[in-house]
């Protein structure tokens, strides 16, 4: 990958991980965006999407309240992406989905440890007097950490994925279309418990059935 | 005021911490108006300071209707125990009022919508473009009218808030989100089921390029496998270590072989 390229997607992961904690909250580091927009400096937009969507729905349910430990799938996502236009088709899908899956859980460990150096500096704040200047300062720390943390976890996972684009390219053991089945299955678990949080029970399944039934006719219509 | 406010809580999160959350985030927010209160007074600052930053947690969005009606307060002057009640009854209705309204609705429903987008045929660029246009538009407007309602009302903006009917809101913009969740399911079987149906994304089921149904005994194991699934966390209802440890590696055995038999 062209050192340029690496360059860019690293700061576009500092930039997810830093609007997805610390600062804006725009959801501009949800694994929709950072896989399309990573896929598209890659080459290919669409399978950046592809990819997005997958993870999109199996972190639906993953949702930061209050203190909750909650994976970090928006920066895992650029790596995600490149393995799956590294492996191309319905296996890259696969392959990118339990990429992401993994780096998301180690991006929400790494969380965990960017909040204990915040802790560590307010007491430190608190114990020299609480001012502008020292919140001003803190801030900036903590921001330039989280975006570093970002950046080097996008980093390593590009390795990685790097790394695993060959050989899962030559050793996938199933087909195109057992690739896609298989991409299918993994979603439907985390896009059932997505769904049972969105609404009041009742009325559910009725909005679920004629969703299902306009999304048929419309991939139908589409090119019918 | 309000719009410096409004600026700087998009830090509200930066300092978070599991002792004091967001309350350095919270103290940042109120600097202009504690400064106007201290007017030049350095340690009468401090010590607002120091009372604003003790623990708070609220959703970012929404935080602003705290950080609103504390300045107010301050302004007003008012004892320093009703400051510390007012925050603490405060924190937990904008938590729960937020979460509910943005995470388990409002950023879904969105982000299904602009998935839903993408799989129907619009440009995934142009999708995720949209997706942060309207997402946004919400979010903005939450912040604005959240520190405006503080800032008028102070202590008062509890009333305001109920007035707003929020909950309701928040049910309606999830009943859209289990719509826009049938509707992706819709279009994603579609297009595995029927590869012409894939618009766009023709190209992107096959690493030749050619797209590629489902043979019959695939498509029936997915179907299947994948509904039985989706049921089994739609009763659920949340995940678990045993989604990973058995159902994942059991999916996977059974669709491999559902693969070797077509």
């Amino acid at each position: 990958m062209d050192p340029a390229i690496w360059l860019v997607l690293a700061a576009l992961g500092g930039w997810a991980a830093l609007d997805g904690t610390s600062a804006g909250q725009f959801m501009v580091g949800r694994p929709l965006v950072t896989a399309t927009v990573g896929g598209a400096i890659l080459g290919d937009a669409g399978a950046g999407f592809l990819v997005g969507v997958a993870l999109e729905v199996a972190h639906l349910g993953a949702v930061p309240i209050g203190g909750a430990r909650i994976p970090e799938p928006g920066p895992a996502a650029i790596p995600a992406a490149a393995l799956a236009l590294g492996v191309g088709g319905s296996a890259g899908v696969v392959a990118g989905l339990g990429l992401g899956v993994v780096l998301s859980v180690v991006g929400g460990g790494t969380i965990l440890l960017h909040r204990r150096l915040n802790g560590l500096l307010v007491s430190s704040i608190e114990r020299r007097g609480m001012s502008p200047e020292r919140l001003r300062r803190g801030i900036g720390i903590v921001l330039a950490a989280d975006a570093a943390r970002g950046a080097a976890l996008t980093a390593g996972g590009l390795l990685l994925a790097s790394a695993l684009a060959g050989p899962a390219r030559a050793f996938w053991p199933l087909g195109d279309a057992a690739s896609t089945g298989l991409a299918l299955a993994l979603v439907a678990y985390p896009a059932g418990v997505a769904a049972s949080g969105f609404a009041p029970r009742r009325g559910r399944l009725p909005l679920l059935s004629i969703g299902l039934a306009l999304g048929l006719l419309l991939a139908l219509g589409v090119r019918g | 005021m309000r719009a410096r406010i409004v600026l700087r809580l998009f830090l509200v999160q930066a300092l978070w911490n599991h002792r004091t959350m967001q309350g350095p985030g919270l103290a940042w927010a109120l600097v202009p108006a504690l400064r106007r209160r201290a007017d030049g007074n350095r340690e009468h600052l401090e010590a607002a300071l120091r009372r604003q930053s003790t623990h708070f947690n609220a959703h970012p969005y929404l935080a602003g209707v705290a950080a609103g009606a504390l300045a107010r307060l301050e302004a007003d002057e008012a004892p320093e125990e009703m400051v510390r009640r007012f925050r603490e009854i405060l924190r937990g209705p904008l938590g729960s009022l937020g979460d509910a309204l943005i995470w388990n609705a409002w950023l879904p429903t969105c982000l299904l919508g602009a998935a839903a987008a993408g799989m129907a045929g619009v440009p995934p660029l142009l999708a995720v473009l949209g997706f942060l246009l309207v997402y946004n538009a919400l979010h903005l407007g939450l912040r604005w009218w959240g520190a405006g309602i503080g800032l008028a009302l102070g202590a008062q903006v509890g009333e305001a808030l109920r007035s707003h009917a929020l909950p309701r809101r928040a049910e309606r913009v999830g009943r859209a989100g289990v719509l826009l969740l049938g509707l992706l399911a819709g279009l994603v079987l579609g297009g595995a089921l029927l590869p012409e149906a894939m618009g766009p994304l023709d190209g992107s089921a096959s690493r030749d390029g050619e797209a590629v149904p489902l043979p019959p005994a695939m498509a029936g194991t997915v179907l299947a496998v994948g509904a039985g699934l989706f049921v089994l966390g739609f009763v659920r209802g949340r995940g678990s270590w045993w989604w990973t440890a058995i159902l994942l590696p059991g999916t996977i055995a059974l669709v491999a072989l559902a693969g070797v038999a077509a």
